[in-house]
C-alpha cells in the first residue's frame, strides 16, 4: 500500500507542478512536472507488473483493474503527446483525470474476477483502452479550443485567452488523438471479437457495449472521413470529438449498470 | 470633401508680413486615389521645394509627403500668394491642373498651423493616433528640407519645438504606447490562433504606417513569405525591398489571398474589398485552414462578417485597440492629456517667437548705453593722471554698475510687457527715445544691400 501512496503522491506533486506552471509559465516547472508524472508512471507499471506476477493472471478482469490501467495508459499517451506538442497546460486538466480513476481504480470493490485465458482478452483490453485514452484527449482538447476560440472570436482576451494553447495546435492534437485512437479502437473491437469467439465460440453477440461500441466506432471513422477528406476543421472537429466521447462514456458508464450483458465494464 | 481656407488673417505676425502656413491634404480630407496621385518621391521633394522657395512669397519650405498625408510647412510672405504659388508649385510637378486637387486642400496660417504641425508630429492627426513611424517621416522631411537648404532659423526652431512637443506627447501619455501595442497584440493573436508563427504567409495590402509597423512585429517574429500589394505598384515596391517581400500586382491579389495565412489591410479604400461571400470558395482552397484578418483601415476595408465565417478570425484596429487597452475611458483621458500638451507647446512657442522679436531691442540697447558708458569713462580717465590699476578698475566697475541699474527696471519692465501683450504700445516709444529706431534701420537697409 505503501507503494502506491508513493505513486499518488508522484501524480500529485506533478499536478500541483503543473498549477504552478499555469500560474507562473517558467519552463523548469513544466520540465519537472513532467518528470515526476513519468516517474509516477514507471512505478505505476512496476505496481501492475508486480500483481500480475503476484496473481499469475492478466488483472484486468475487474472494473477496479482495468481502472487502473487505463489511469496507466493515460500518463503515457500524456507524455507521448507532451514530447510532441509541449503544451503543459493540458496536463492541468489531464492530471486530475489520471488521479482520479487511480483513486476509483484503488478502492472500488471488485466482484469476483472472471476466469479468462488467453491473451486475446488482455490486448482487447489494452487496445480498447489505449483508443479511449486518446479520446478523451481529443476531447479534452476540443473543449478546449471551443473555449480558446470563442475567446478569440469575441475578441474578450483575459486571463484564460492567454493561459491556453493556440488554436491550431489544439486542432492538431485533436487529429493526432483521433487517427492514433481509432486503430487502437478497431483493433481493440477486432482482438475482443477473437477473445469471445475463443471462449464463447461466437465472435459477436450483440450485446449492448458490442453495439455501442461499433456506433462509436462508426461515429470516429465518420469523423475522421470528414476531417481528411472533406476537409472539416477546427469547431466543427472539437464539437464532434466533444459529442462521440460524451457518447462513449456513456457506454462505458451507462451500459455497465444499465443494461444487461458479457461486459460487466 | 474639406475646406479649410483661412484668408483672414488667424495667425500673427512674425515680421512684417510673415505667416507661418501649412497646405496640404490628408486621410481626413482627400481619397487614397488623390493621395498616392500627389504623394511625392525624394527626388521630386527636393525639386518642389527649390519651385517653392524660388519665388519671393515663400521664405522658408518643408514638404512632408507620406501614404496618408502630402503637406507643405512655410513661412509666407504673404498668405494669399503663398498659396497659390504652392498650389501651382504642386500641380506644375505632378502635370496636373490645380482645379484636380485643390477642393481637398486645406490651409492654416499662424498659431492654428503652429498646433497644426505639432499635432502631426505627436501623431494625434494620424490615421491610427499615436502611430510611431510620422515622427521619423517627418524627422526625414526636415532633414531633406536642410539638405535642400529650403529651411531657415524659423522653421528650424517650429520643428524642434515640434519633435519635443511629440516627445513629451510619447512620455507623458500612452498615446504611443497604445500603437506599438496594437502591433504587439496583432502578433499575440497570430500567436494564439497559429502557434508558432514560422513559415506563415503574410499578404499586406495597402502601405499604410500602421499596417507597416503590425508588418515589422510580424517580421520579427520569423514568419514566412510575404507578399505586398498596393494600387500603387512602386509603394508596393519601396516597401518589398526594404523588408524583402513579393510583390503583387493590385489586380492579381485575389488570386493568390487563399495562400495567405495573415491578412493585413490598409488600403484606405472607400469600400469593402474582401467580402464574406468570397470566402467560402477561398477557404475551400485552402482546405479550411484558419486566416487572421487585420484591418487597420480607416474606413473599414474588410466585410466585418467574414468573423462570423468558420476558422476566419477579422480584428479591426478598434478591437485591437480595444485588447490592448482594455476600457476605451483611459484612452480618451490620454488623447486629452496629449491635447493639452500640444496646447501648451503652441503657447510656449509663440511666447518664444515673441521673445525673438525683443531679444534684438534688448542686445541694442544694452549695447548703445554700454558704448556711451565706456566712451565716457575713457575720456574721464584721460583727464585725470597719475591713476593706478585700483583706482581704474573703481572707475570702470561703478561705469558698469551705472549702466546695469540704469536698464535693470527697463529691461525688466519690457519682458513684462511682452508677456502682457502690451509691448507693441510701447515698443515705437522706446525705440524713439533711446534713439534706437533709426540706427536699426540703417543697419538694416546696409545688410539688405549686402545680400543683394
Amino acid at each position: 500500500m505503501l507503494f502506491v501512496y508513493g505513486i499518488l503522491l508522484l501524480y500529485f506533486s506533478s499536478l500541483l507542478l503543473h498549477l504552478v506552471y499555469l500560474a507562473y509559465p517558467r519552463e523548469r516547472f513544466s520540465r519537472y512536472g513532467m518528470l515526476l508524472i513519468l516517474l509516477g508512471g514507471i512505478f505505476h507499471l512496476v505496481y501492475l507488473t508486480d500483481a500480475v506476477v503476484r496473481e499469475g493472471r492478466f488483472i484486468a478482469t475487474t472494473l477496479s483493474e482495468s481502472l487502473l490501467i487505463f489511469s496507466l495508459l493515460l500518463v503515457f499517451i500524456y507524455l507521448i503527446i507532451q514530447r510532441f506538442y509541449s503544451q503543459p497546460v493540458l496536463g492541468s486538466i489531464f492530471i486530475p483525470v489520471v488521479i482520479l480513476l487511480f483513486i476509483f481504480g484503488l478502492t472500488s470493490s471488485s466482484p469476483a474476477p472472471k476466469e479468462i485465458k488467453g491473451w486475446w482478452f488482455p490486448l482487447h483490453i489494452i487496445f480498447t483502452y489505449a483508443g479511449y485514452s486518446f479520446f478523451l484527449l481529443a476531447f479534452l482538447t476540443g473543449v478546449l479550443y471551443i473555449v480558446q476560440e470563442r475567446k478569440v472570436k469575441k475578441k474578450h482576451l483575459g486571463a484564460i485567452f492567454h493561459k491556453l494553447p493556440p488554436l491550431t495546435v489544439m486542432d492538431e492534437i485533436n487529429l493526432r488523438c483521433i487517427t492514433l485512437g481509432f486503430p487502437l479502437l478497431t483493433l481493440g473491437i477486432i482482438t475482443g471479437a477473437i477473445g469471445a469467439e475463443m471462449v464463447w465460440g461466437t465472435y459477436w453477440t450483440w450485446d449492448p457495449k458490442q453495439v455501442w461500441s461499433l456506433i462509436i466506432w462508426l461515429l470516429y471513422a465518420g469523423l475522421l472521413h470528414t476531417r481528411l477528406v472533406a476537409g472539416w476543421r477546427g469547431q466543427k472537429i472539437a464539437i464532434a470529438s466533444i459529442s462521440i466521447f460524451l457518447i462513449l462514456l456513456f457506454t462505458f458508464i451507462g451500459v455497465n449498470y444499465l443494461m444487461p450483458g458479457l461486459h460487466r465494464f | 470633401m474639406l475646406i479649410i481656407l483661412c484668408p483672414g488673417f488667424t495667425g500673427f505676425k512674425l515680421d512684417a508680413k510673415d505667416y507661418i502656413l501649412v497646405l496640404g491634404l490628408s486621410h481626413k480630407t482627400a481619397p487614397i486615389e488623390l493621395r498616392e496621385k500627389l504623394a511625392l518621391p525624394g527626388e521630386s521633394i527636393v525639386k518642389l521645394l527649390g519651385m517653392l522657395t524660388g519665388n519671393n512669397s515663400i521664405k522658408e519650405a518643408m514638404i512632408i509627403s507620406t501614404c496618408n498625408r502630402v503637406e507643405l510647412y512655410s513661412i509666407a510672405n504673404g498668405i494669399g500668394e503663398a498659396i497659390a504659388h504652392g498650389k501651382e508649385s504642386i500641380a506644375k510637378i505632378h502635370n496636373l491642373s490645380t482645379i484636380d486637387f485643390e477642393l481637398y486642400l486645406y490651409s492654416l496660417s499662424g498659431l492654428d498651423a503652429v498646433r497644426h504641425i505639432f499635432r502631426v508630429t505627436s501623431s494625434l492627426d494620424s490615421m491610427v493616433v499615436g502611430e510611431p513611424q510620422i515622427l521619423g517621416q517627418i524627422k526625414e522631411a526636415f532633414r531633406t528640407a536642410i539638405v535642400a537648404r529650403a529651411v531657415g532659423p524659423i522653421i528650424n526652431r517650429l520643428m524642434h519645438r515640434a519633435f519635443h512637443t511629440a516627445k513629451r506627447v510619447r512620455t507623458e501619455t500612452g498615446i504611443g504606447r497604445s500603437a506599438v501595442s496594437i502591433g504587439y497584440a496583432a502578433v499575440e493573436l497570430a500567436k494564439k490562433i497559429f502557434g508558432d508563427l514560422k513559415g506563415k504567409k503574410v499578404m499586406a495590402m495597402g502601405t499604410g504606417e500602421m499596417g507597416e509597423l503590425v508588418l515589422r512585429h510580424l517580421i520579427s517574429n520569423n514568419v514566412g513569405e510575404i507578399f505586398i500589394t498596393n494600387r500603387t505598384y512602386s509603394r508596393a515596391e519601396t516597401l518589398a525591398k526594404s523588408i524583402n517581400a513579393k510583390v503583387v500586382k493590385f489586380e492579381d491579389y485575389p488570386s493568390i489571398l487563399h495562400t495567405a495565412d495573415i491578412v493585413i489591410c490598409s488600403t484606405g479604400s472607400p469600400h469593402y474589398i474582401i467580402r464574406a461571400e468570397t470566402m467560402g470558395e477561398m477557404m475551400r482552397k485552402r482546405n479550411n485552414l484558419p486566416m487572421f484578418f487585420i484591418d487597420i483601415s480607416v474606413p473599414r476595408n474588410i466585410d466585418p462578417a467574414l468573423n462570423d465565417l468558420e476558422n476566419i478570425y477579422l480584428y479591426d484596429i478598434d478591437d485591437l485597440e480595444e485588447v490592448t487597452w482594455g476600457n476605451i475611458k483611459e484612452r480618451e483621458k490620454d488623447a486629452a492629456k496629449a491635447e493639452d500638451i500640444v496646447s501648451e507647446e503652441v503657447n510656449t512657442f509663440a511666447l518664444g517667437l515673441e521673445e525673438l522679436k525683443i531679444v534684438p531691442f534688448v542686445v541694442d540697447l544694452k549695447s548703445r548705453i554700454a558704448e556711451l558708458a565706456e566712451r565716457e569713462l575713457k575720456e574721464a580717465m584721460s583727464k585725470m593722471k597719475n591713476l593706478d590699476d585700483t583706482q581704474k578698475g573703481i572707475l570702470k566697475e561703478m561705469a558698469d554698475a551705472i549702466v546695469n541699474k540704469l536698464l535693470h527696471n527697463p529691461i525688466a519692465s519690457l519682458k513684462k510687457m511682452q508677456r502682457n501683450g502690451e509691448i507693441y504700445i510701447y515698443l515705437d516709444a522706446i525705440k524713439d527715445i533711446f534713439g534706437l529706431k533709426k540706427g536699426r534701420e540703417d543697419e538694416e537697409n546696409k545688410n539688405r544691400n549686402e545680400s543683394e
